[in-house]
């Protein structure tokens, strides 16, 4: 298991566990990497399995055991070279920020896409760049993001 | 590339979708003259071009069951046989586009992803499939090939006492309807499209549509979260994450999509890979039903952490969503759980969070076990 930091390098030295049949491993992410839980730092988590069979999952929750919000996201096994997102919103208090990882060893590039209700594109963040959306987006938007064909 | 999405004020949903680079098709049952019981369930991989392509329709729909063979035998002329397989009328898929007149044996290897669609002799009299064969593969199955112009998008997430629960759906494809409950709607071409629906309190999703569409469910309320509709149902899944202790309560939410009645076979697991409690429930034609985990298994101690593994019969689906009273919802589609084999894998997850004041990241790993099949 290695936790990666937003540049792609490793923010502790890789763990591994054993994981015998039918066992589960249930664990914060400071705790398995033996990282510190006050240090603020995103990223994204990489499993590498020597069989084919296990899954799982990552909950998120507030730091009082979920006691205000909590969301569970699962583990994939097959990143995609596109991504449906049916839903993004930055009304009604909402903000909607788009997080992408880079599975691959090799440099890529995304191109994001946001729609409208009516199918109208209201914007397109090119490949290699980086941009804010500006002016109002309604609610019941939906955003595509597409990674080109050439990026491996 | 991994994506996810973050409603802000800490609402992090796994609202994402990818329309199809993966086809599942669903295995309940196995049966031939020299096959393992209960090996099945095969995670099917689209070749990588195929997989590449852009929101590719579904290339199968499959019959619930799979014939397999041990050991498999190459085709280095030392093979040669007929094979017949026989198929139940109630095995099939319950989709727009199934036409048993296309009915097709395919063969699989769960290792390498290989699919391969065989000649097929039809007798829909007898119910019989039969090609010739100059090898035997791991495993046959009985499908037919797409591509498809309809899907059947299903979520048995519903939260009771939550009127703010919508249905998203998003068009990739020329002008589209879908119908969601007895209600059409209209969903405009040109790439990307959203409608909401708001579901009444109590009522599940489900959108008979084009193929290419995705959505979700949104589940309105204390805070935001979301469950992907999939396509297609699997016959042997795994709900991860199983919490029960003061602060946590995990609900089973169940749907079956079909118009046949079917049953959910469901076993619970603690976290040292120990049974502790198997039981069934019977689905009627589009019925659905949430109970908590402790009602479904009364075996389970107050403070658990485990996993349910479940077998349904077509058409049904299953969530978790684990609870802290009425302060938030974290909702867990099923995953099929993926044919072992000692092939390495990598898993991503493309959030985690450190600091003060930002959410708790927990990753939760199983290696799950079979629910062991029963037959009826």
């Amino acid at each position: 298991m290695t936790a990666l930091g937003p540049n792609g390098v490793a923010l502790a030295p890789p763990t591994d566990i054993r994981l015998p049949a039918g066992r589960q491993d249930r664990r914060a992410v400071s705790a398995i990497f033996g990282l510190d839980p006050d240090a603020p730092v995103l990223g994204a988590l990489r499993i590498d399995s020597n069989i084919r069979g296990v899954v799982g999952n990552v909950v998120l929750e507030d730091p009082v055991l979920g006691t205000r919000y909590r969301t569970a996201v699962p583990l994939d096994l097959e990143p995609s070279m596109t991504w449906i997102i049916p839903y993004a919103s930055n009304a009604g208090g909402f903000a909607t920020t788009l997080v992408l990882h880079n599975t691959a060893a090799a440099a890529a590039s995304a191109q994001v896409r946001i729609t409208g209700p009516d199918g109208v594109a209201l914007g397109t963040a090119p490949a290699r760049s980086r941009a804010t959306a500006a002016g109002p987006i309604r609610l019941r938007r939906s955003c595509r993001v597409r990674r080109p064909a050439k990026a491996t | 590339m991994d994506a996810l999405i973050d409603f802000g004020r800490g609402q992090i949903a796994n609202a994402r979708s990818t329309l199809t680079d993966k086809v599942v098709v669903p295995v309940a049952k196995q049966k031939t003259f020299d096959f393992r019981e209960g090996a099945g369930n095969p995670l099917i991989k689209t070749p990588p071009k195929q997989a590449a392509a852009l929101l590719a329709p579904p290339e199968f729909l499959g019959i619930q069951r799979t014939w397999e063979f041990s050991p498999a035998i190459p085709a280095d002329g030392t093979f040669s046989g007929d094979l017949t397989l026989q198929y139940d009328p109630i095995e099939v898929p319950d989709h727009p586009d199934f036409d048993e007149a296309k009915l097709r044996i395919v063969s699989l290897d769960p290792d390498t992803g290989r699919i391969t669609v065989l000649p097929t002799t039809l007798d829909r009299a007898r119910r019989t499939a039969s090609p010739r064969l100059d090898r035997l593969a791991p495993s046959y199955t009985l499908a037919v090939p797409g591509p498809f112009e309809n899907a059947l998008l299903t979520s048995p997430v519903s939260l009771a006492g939550q009127p703010d629960q919508s249905l998203v759906l998003v068009n990739t494809g020329p002008a589209a309807t879908a119908v969601v409950g007895e209600r059409p709607l209209a969903i405009p071409a040109s790439g990307q499209a959203a409608v909401a629906v708001t579901l009444e309190s109590g009522a599940g999703a489900q959108a008979r549509t084009s193929a290419r569409t995705a959505g979700v469910v949104l589940l309105g309320g204390a805070q935001v979260e979301s469950v992907e509709l999939t396509k297609s149902t699997a016959a042997v899944v795994v709900l991860p994450d199983i919490v029960q202790g003061a602060n946590a309560a995990t609900e089973i939410h169940l749907a079956n999509g079909s118009s046949c009645p079917g049953e959910a076979r469901l076993g619970l697991w603690n976290a040292a890979g120990s049974a502790v409690g198997v039981t069934t429930r019977l689905l009627g034609p589009q019925a659905r039903q949430a109970e908590s985990a402790q009602a479904l298994f009364p075996e389970m101690p107050a403070e658990f952490t485990g996993y349910i593994t479940a077998e349904f019969d077509s058409g049904i689906s299953a969530a978790s969503v684990l609870l802290t009273g009425n302060a938030s919802a974290a909702a867990l589609g099923a995953q099929p759980i993926p044919a072992p084999s000692r092939t390495a894998v990598r898993l991503h997850s493309p959030y985690l969070s450190l600091g003060p004041g930002a959410p708790v990241t927990i990753l939760n790993l199983v290696n799950p076990r079979r629910l062991t099949p029963r037959r009826r």
